[in-house]
């Protein structure tokens, strides 16, 4: 496993991150040995074995189509309650 | 020369499914409720709230998957697609991504054009299911940009969708129309999804690029965003060509962007820079274990899909309807389930022309006007087919009909009641008439003169009296002979 700096530089917007580049060979270093141990990993025979997200794939339950009304203290718990809406910061910031 | 284009087109379009419950909890999808008040921990996304799958939702995703043709997957997966706003406070719309419920379909479709119309069909990429977010309202000005905060709804969130996604083989505006309406109308008739494009209930993305004719390559596309009726669409795209073409004809390239179309100036003007589907950090919700569905379950499904929109036209054209009878008669459920049931009743090809005629015009217009529907239609459907008879056997004229059904839908009567309590039904008897016409000529003998004159068109007066004397019961062609007959012997 080896990653470049252009990896890292991908990863970085993705997180919205910033390190100086004066840093960056360091952290490419650090993560190239993180996921270097996917080599180790690598070395186990799976070739019988289907990928799978779960420990254990069974199919997912369902349920009918009921309604179940909840019972919620929305007013009280939000960090602000403008009529009957949660009211949130604004989302684009002001133009500069 | 100056380079011509083809334009491509791929339309994603988003129904809600018509079940009672959102797609991953109990909340209802009821329209029109007090915001905040259909909402859960799960659909609030609290932590430790855990997901559970509408089997409902399953069942409806696969019928609009046979309906158009696809391949249902026995094994599909729901994907966690990150992102983050306000709108959705999980911070991921539960999605399907790698393994989709529904692969590889198709939809014919009917485009109009100068000469008529000609035939196409459209791939069908894949349908998956996911659930919608909730809906935000930007406070302190119009729009998103310059409000000072925003007021989200969660009524929305977690409402069950399916997001039908078609191959890039629409190559028109006009196309791009005929296939969402045609797609409107399956889901409808599938029992999917209400179609209500004024609710928000379908919604299309269109993503438009242009390539030189000949060229393989497609070109670069923009998306624009959730167009709401069949007009936003067909003006968004042919707004969006006009504009590709104006920066490549000025020797500029297009970016890969996501849009929005503002129907009041008939322009799109950009939402964001376009992702692609890394940016989501798409991964395998490990909340929920993947979707099985078996052969079984999928053919009892296939087994309850009703007759199509394509193939009851094709039976109505047999039946002579001309094409604005079929229109009408396929776009509201309600008034084509009348009519089915009216054909079961007299499935004769004479009687439903008559029974279309009626439906489409008369009986509509007094439904409309009166804002009713025809799922609980004042008029029964035995009442209406005891009208057709009457009009069949020649009881009733048009005009008399006319009137008496206005009267059953005042007064829910039936058409015999109403005949009998007003006298009677259509005067067809000559030695009935005979004695009337003879009387209005002898009193009008001024007006007989000029037809003899050869002013036959005087002769619509005399009727008009006869009609008049006979309350409208007169049979109008046999009353015109008796007239001419009448001067003539004079």
């Amino acid at each position: 496993m080896s990653i470049s700096e252009s990896d890292l530089d991908r990863v970085l917007k993705l997180s919205h991150l910033h390190i100086p580049d004066s840093e960056k060979a360091d952290y490419v270093a650090q993560l190239d040995k993180v996921l270097g141990h996917m080599d180790n990993i690598n070395q186990l025979n799976l070739d019988d074995l289907e990928p799978s997200a779960w420990a254990n794939a069974t199919a997912t339950p369902a349920r009918k189509d009921v309604v179940v009304k909840a019972e919620l203290d929305l007013e009280t718990n939000a960090p602000e309650w403008v009529d009957h809406s949660f009211r949130v910061p604004s989302i684009l910031g002001k133009e500069t | 020369m100056a380079t011509q284009y083809e334009v491509v087109i791929g339309i994603e379009v988003h129904a809600q499914l018509s079940t009672k419950t959102k797609l991953f909890c109990g909340c209802s999808t009821a329209f029109g409720s007090k915001p905040n008040t259909n909402v859960c921990p799960v659909c609030l996304g609290m932590p430790g709230a855990l997901p559970v799958l509408n089997e409902d939702s399953v069942e409806l995703a696969i019928r609009s998957g046979l309906a158009m043709n696809c391949d249902i997957q026995e094994m599909s997966v729901f994907a966690r697609k990150n992102y983050f706003y306000p709108d959705l406070p999980k911070g991921y719309q539960i999605s399907q991504f790698e393994l989709p419920i529904c692969l590889g379909g198709s939809l014919a479709i009917t485009v109009p054009n100068a000469d008529g119309s000609y035939e196409k069909t459209i791939g069908i990429t894949r349908i998956h299911m996911e659930e919608d977010a909730g809906k935000l309202i930007h406070q302190g000005a119009d729009a998103i940009a310059g409000s000072d905060s925003s007021l989200a709804d969660l009524n929305r969130a977690c409402t069950p969708l399916i997001e039908i996604v078609s191959e890039p083989d629409i190559r028109s505006a006009a196309e791009a129309r005929a296939y969402m309406e045609t797609l409107a109308m399956i889901v409808k008739y599938s029992g999917v999804c209400d179609a209500n494009m004024e609710k928000g209930n379908l919604r299309a993305d269109a993503n438009v690029s242009l390539r030189p004719v000949g060229q393989e390559e497609f070109g670069t596309r923009t998306e624009t965003k959730n167009l709401n009726s069949f007009r936003s669409l067909e003006r968004a795209i042919l707004y969006e060509i006009q504009r590709q073409t104006h920066v490549l004809e000025s020797g500029g390239t297009i970016r890969q962007q996501t849009l929005n179309y503002d129907d009041s100036t008939g322009k799109t003007s950009v939402l964001r820079d376009k992702e692609d589907a890394h940016d989501y950090r798409y991964f395998p919700d490990p909340d929920l274990k993947p979707l099985m569905v078996t052969q079984e379950q999928i053919s009892a499904i296939r087994d309850t899909l009703p007759e199509l929109p394509r193939a009851k036209e094709a039976r109505y054209v047999d039946y002579g309807l001309n094409d604005q009878e079929i229109k009408v008669l396929l776009a509201d459920l309600d008034l084509n389930a009348y009519f089915e049931n009216c054909v079961k009743a007299v499935p004769n090809a004479e009687s439903i022309k008559e029974m279309a005629k009626w439906l489409v015009g008369d009986f509509s217009a007094l439904v409309n006007a009166a804002g009713g529907s025809f799922d609980t239609p004042v008029i029964k459907q035995d009442a209406f087919l005891e009208l057709i008879v009457l009009l069949k056997d020649g009881t009733l004229s048009g005009k008399m009909a006319k009137g008496i059904l206005e009267k059953m839908y005042q007064t829910g009567k039936t058409p015999k009641a109403l005949l009998e309590s007003s006298g009677g039904g259509q005067i067809s008897d000559t030695s009935e008439l005979d004695g009337i016409v003879a009387q209005i000529l002898s009193a009008n003998m001024d007006v007989v003169a000029k037809v003899q004159g050869g002013k036959t068109k005087s002769a619509d007066f005399l009727m008009g009296q006869v009609m008049k004397e006979t309350r409208g019961r007169a049979k109008p062609d046999l009353v015109k002979q008796l007239i001419m007959d009448q001067i003539a012997a004079l």
